[in-house]
């Protein structure tokens, strides 16, 4: 058993570890999360179910404190916390009543909570049965990966894009990237990438995507709206899908909503279960929800005296909200954004902050 | 005398030791630039937005993955110690280990790099960097290079880290203005001169140019103080006692590159990394601002350095405030405002580019602008502060004024309704004469409180201050008020087409007519033979890939632009002449006598003294088949109506125009009869 000390330091060589871009890529960093908080459960001492939550959730408010801006984190953490309530109530010998636990109909969800639980019993082969639910929660991330399981997002592409379809996308997204080349394999299509300045990413998608032998045009983020009534499909990624089913994506993404929105183009995002959060949007400023980055791309440092005279900022995020998403392309399946707060309930506890 | 005290990690031990990439800070910057703070907190330890300035440094070496920092003290070790135990690195979850190490017989950086020569505990390639240096740059990739360049040159012993900043740029320290000669090819440097900014000369020697291919010369840079060194360096500096500071270590490797078979490169920034070091005030004012406004990224209050404390939040107009500092009705933070924890500030305060420490307490109606307070300063009802730093523990009580450039030690009180400008200010004279240094015990000390000693900065290089900004000599830049103001306005404007990146590669067009100049002047110096020079110049032509409109129109332009035919029309008229062939076999057609024309246009109009004779330069092209007369009118015709030259070129050759008219006009007649 390791004392508090030691699963103190592997938390914190994660947290450097993403701050220094050693991991890197949602996906990577949702894997790793869950690797962390399995040594977490595996190592650290504890005999109910309480004193464990205890644990994550403590461990979570000192992650969340250091990582704001990596959803993944806190969303990976949360489906744990979900995974050892279930647990506990299901291995329980007093169970209150059969199902209640594990079916939760859509009544279920409107009736009032049953009285509190507070885990203090002590349940045996607890840590087992958390540990194999987390295989699971593992399996499913990994089949949210872009190889070639059943039910990934990237199988679905045939069915979203058709042949000789012009597709508009925004920056770099290696989903959408991946989404794109499968869907190339069978049909052919062109694509418009608008280039997402100042960091410019879109143009290392556009150079992947036409290696991959896709027809591609590399547009600037301004020629948007003039080329929107030409395209059949906006396809993007996000960093984030908020509580209400509104985006927290790259800067330049609500422009092409709302581009879309005027000529009523379907805009689809695909975005792995991962990326759901159970925050709302209360504010677009920095402490809730943006990263203001250095102002460089936006001006150049190098250009002198000027700097000292002018205030430069260079926001990462855009917000979208709900109504301009036509449809979540998730891991399991398509999701009007009025679901979101489904799926929101099905896989975590919303008291779990 | 010397001990080392620290923490490692298991984990470091565990690793190979070689693998481990050290850095080495040393925390004293031997001058005495931030003098009267400098004598009760250590530069280092000095709050750099609420921050002690080494917090930063540790936090970018620790992000840009260092595993172990030797901290080199020389003085106030104890304090160094004390703060590292408190702070987060002395953790155990800390990743990188922190060691200190003393030795207070240094008086210099050679010395300093001397002892660690002689303790040995450079295992391999190093960071070397003082305490003072604010960065956000990712070393392995530089390091990588740095290692590259060891693997081709077996002497290379250093890589010196410069950013890319225009001249006029406010973090370009003034003292640290420099001249590199670089070799392009290799990166190696050549030549490097800290130019003052009274010297307007500089020499560089023959051998930097002398058998290279390419050799840059760049005055574009601000000094990072960041070396990448080869475990070679403190031997170097073992070896040659004259060694007291880098630069001079820079300079005795570049003069006696082959006595010590040493050669040193140079590695520019990305221009999305940031590096700079807080030397004087001045630094510590633009790096201040640089913070604020996110340049140096992720190094900016709201994300990093909140260990200790809570989260500040970021709000519009850069506003960075702790959620306990709290505002009373009718105070106003206008823009690049820091505001730390439990500050309390009173009603109607007007606050703009500043910071404000912890616990400070600031009254009613208080106006600060561009200062730097640090924690439990005290400013009573109606006090003004502008363009000051005043220090921890300070009080200012009813009415005070500071402003132009004064700076506060710690723990001074200042009675009510002073007005000070342009002053060091001090708690006590205690810490002036124990210091024992001979030019402080000098100046005039006036006493003007219980707690309040003044003194006058000494006004050492304020000679010849640009016009830009007035320059203080505490270093703090004053750039608001009214004349100035508008002075430095008309400087801008007047520099504006400078360009303050490295100069654009010449497009080919430009070195194509250069070719050409180069041939037609060497052709009527050596009296060549016109054949061979339309050979050189259709070779150039080829070689640069220029259509023939443009040969054409640069042809004539190179013609008219001789250097001995610059000034009077009788030169242009001889270089006419023997070029005769020249122009005839490229003026063949239409095309080519309007590229003609233009070029003329071009080149006579911006030499307004050959305006006169250019009817008579036409005339002789008319004269020798050069141009036609329907070429001539049709250019007279087009005219540029916006251009004022274009216009007046145009009135010029009036006569011409009617001469001409007045022949065609003959010729017709005579035709009809």
């Amino acid at each position: 058993m390791l004392e508090k000390k030691d699963c103190c330091e592997s938390v914190s060589k994660f947290i450097q570890d993403i701050k220094q871009k050693k991991i890197s890529g949602s996906y990577n960093i949702a894997i790793s999360t869950v690797e962390l908080l399995k040594k977490l459960i595996i190592q650290t001492e504890w005999k109910t179910a309480e004193e464990l939550l205890k644990i994550i959730q403590d461990e979570s408010k000192h992650l969340h404190q250091n990582l704001p801006l990596y959803p993944t984190v806190e969303s990976m953490v949360g489906r744990i916390l979900k995974i050892i309530r279930e647990e506990y109530i299901n291995g329980r010998e007093d169970r209150p009543d059969a199902d209640a636990g594990v079916i939760q109909s859509l009544q279920r969800l409107m009736l009032a909570e049953s009285p509190a639980e507070d885990y203090k019993s002590i349940v045996p082969e607890l840590q087992e049965a958390i540990l194999e639910h987390i295989t699971e929660l593992e399996t499913e991330l990994e089949n949210s990966m872009f190889d070639f399981s059943a039910d990934n997002i990237v199988q679905q592409a045939c069915e979203h894009i058709h042949s000789n379809e012009i597709i508009l996308t925004i920056g770099k997204s290696s989903l959408v990237e991946a989404f794109l080349k499968a869907a190339a394999a069978e049909r052919k299509f062109e694509v418009i990438v608008a280039e997402c300045a100042p960091f410019c990413l879109g143009h290392e998608m556009a150079v992947r995507l036409a290696r991959s032998k896709i027809e591609t045009t590399v547009i600037a983020d301004s020629s948007v709206f003039a080329l929107m009534s030409r395209v059949n499909k906006v396809i993007i990624g996000t960093h984030t899908i908020m509580a209400n089913g509104g985006l927290r994506a790259v800067c330049g993404s609500h422009s092409v909503a709302l581009a879309a929105k005027h000529f009523s183009v379907p805009v689809y995002v695909l975005a792995p279960m991962y990326k759901l959060i159970t925050t709302y949007l209360c504010s677009y400023d920095q402490d809730a929800f943006n990263c203001f980055v250095s102002p460089e791309g936006v001006l150049h440092y190098s250009d002198g005296a000027i700097l000292s005279k002018v205030h430069v900022y260079n926001p990462v995020f855009d917000y979208v909200p709900p109504e301009l998403v036509t449809l979540f392309i998730s891991n399991n399946g398509g999701h009007a954004p009025s679901y979101v707060y489904r799926l929101n309930s099905e896989l975590y506890r919303l008291d779990d902050k | 005398m010397s001990n080392t005290c620290g923490n490692k990690l298991k984990s470091s031990e565990t690793m190979k030791k070689e693998d481990v990439l050290q850095a080495v800070v040393i925390c004293d910057n031997f001058n005495s630039w931030f003098e009267p703070v400098s004598f009760y907190v250590p530069v280092p330890l000095i709050p750099l937005v609420n921050s002690p300035i080494l917090e930063y440094s540790l936090e970018f070496l620790s992000l840009s993955g260092v595993q172990e920092v030797i901290l080199f003290c020389c003085s106030h070790a104890d304090r160094f110690k004390k703060y590292i135990k408190n702070s987060k690195w002395s953790k155990r979850s800390a990743l990188m280990s922190v060691s200190v190490m003393v030795s207070e017989s240094c008086r210099t950086l050679g010395d300093a790099m001397r002892d660690l020569d002689a303790k040995a505990v450079i295992r391999s390639d190093f960071i070397l960097l003082t305490a003072d240096v604010i960065a956000n740059i990712q070393l392995l990739p530089i390091l990588e290079r740095h290692r590259k360049f060891a693997k081709q040159d077996k002497g290379a012993v250093m890589t010196i880290l410069y950013k890319e900043a225009g001249p006029g740029h406010n973090t370009r320290s003034p003292e640290d203005e420099t001249v590199l000669a670089v070799d392009s090819s290799t990166n190696r440097i050549l030549f490097h001169k800290k130019v003052g900014q009274t010297s307007k000369k500089i020499v560089f020697p023959l051998e930097t140019f002398m058998d290279r291919s390419k050799t840059e010369l760049l005055y574009n840079l601000q000094a990072t103080r960041i070396y990448l060194c080869s475990p070679a360096v403190p031997p170097l500096f073992s070896d040659n006692f004259d060694f007291q500071s880098l630069d001079d270590f820079v300079r005795g490797i570049l003069m006696n590159e082959e006595i010590l078979a040493s050669t040193i490169y140079w590695h520019c920034l990305d221009t999305a990394e940031y590096a700079a070091q807080i030397s004087t005030w001045h630094m510590y004012q633009a790096v201040s601002h640089d913070i604020i406004h996110r340049w140096v990224y992720p190094l900016v209050p709201d994300v990093t350095l909140t260990a200790s404390g809570e989260r500040y939040m970021y709000l519009r107009h850069n506003v960075y405030q702790q959620k306990s500092a709290k505002l009373a009705k009718g105070c106003v933070l206008e823009e690049d405002v820091v505001l730390a924890e439990d500050t309390v500030i009173g009603e109607n305060t007007y606050i703009t580019s500043s910071v404000i420490g912890r616990n400070c307490v600031i009254g009613k109606n208080v106006f600060v602008s561009n200062s730097y307070l640090w924690d439990n300063v005290v400013l009573e009802d109606n006090s003004r502060v502008e363009f000051s730093v005043v220090a921890s523990g300070t009080v200012l009580k009813n009415g005070c004024k500071l402003g132009q450039g004064c700076i506060v030690g710690p723990e001074t009180v200042l009675d009510a309704n002073k007005d000070i400008k342009n002053a060091y200010l001090v708690a006590s004279t205690s810490v002036l004469k124990d210091d024992g240094n001979e030019n402080i015990s000098d100046r005039k000390i006036v006493k003007i409180g219980e707690k309040a000693f003044m003194y006058t900065c000494i006004t050492e290089d304020s000679d010849s201050e640009e016009e830009t900004k007035i320059c203080h000599p505490s270093g703090l830049i004053l750039d608001s008020q009214g004349e100035s103001e508008e002075e430095s306005d008309d400087d801008l404007t007047g520099s504006n087409d400078m360009s303050y990146r490295a100069s654009p590669v010449p497009d080919d067009v430009n070195l194509f007519f250069n070719e050409v100049l180069d041939s037609l002047s060497r052709g009527i110096e050596d009296k060549l033979d016109c054949d061979h020079l339309i050979l050189e110049i259709n070779s150039s032509r080829y070689a640069y890939n220029v259509t023939v409109q443009e040969v054409n129109y640069n042809v004539v332009r190179a013609l008219l632009s001789l250097p001995s035919s610059s000034t009077s029309f009788a030169e242009i008229k001889k270089g006419l002449a023997y070029f005769m062939p020249i122009l005839k076999k490229y003026i063949r057609n239409d095309e080519a006598q309007k590229d003609c024309l233009q070029a003329i246009e071009d080149t006579i109009g911006g030499k307004s003294e050959l305006w006169d004779s250019l009817p008579k330069l036409l005339h002789i092209l008319y004269g020798n088949d050069i141009l036609e007369e329907d070429a001539i009118m049709e250019w007279y015709n087009t005219t540029d109506e916006t251009s004022p030259t274009a216009t007046a070129i145009r009135k010029e050759v009036q006569p011409l125009i009617k001469w001409l008219e007045e022949a065609d006009a003959e010729s017709d007649s005579s035709e009809s009869e």
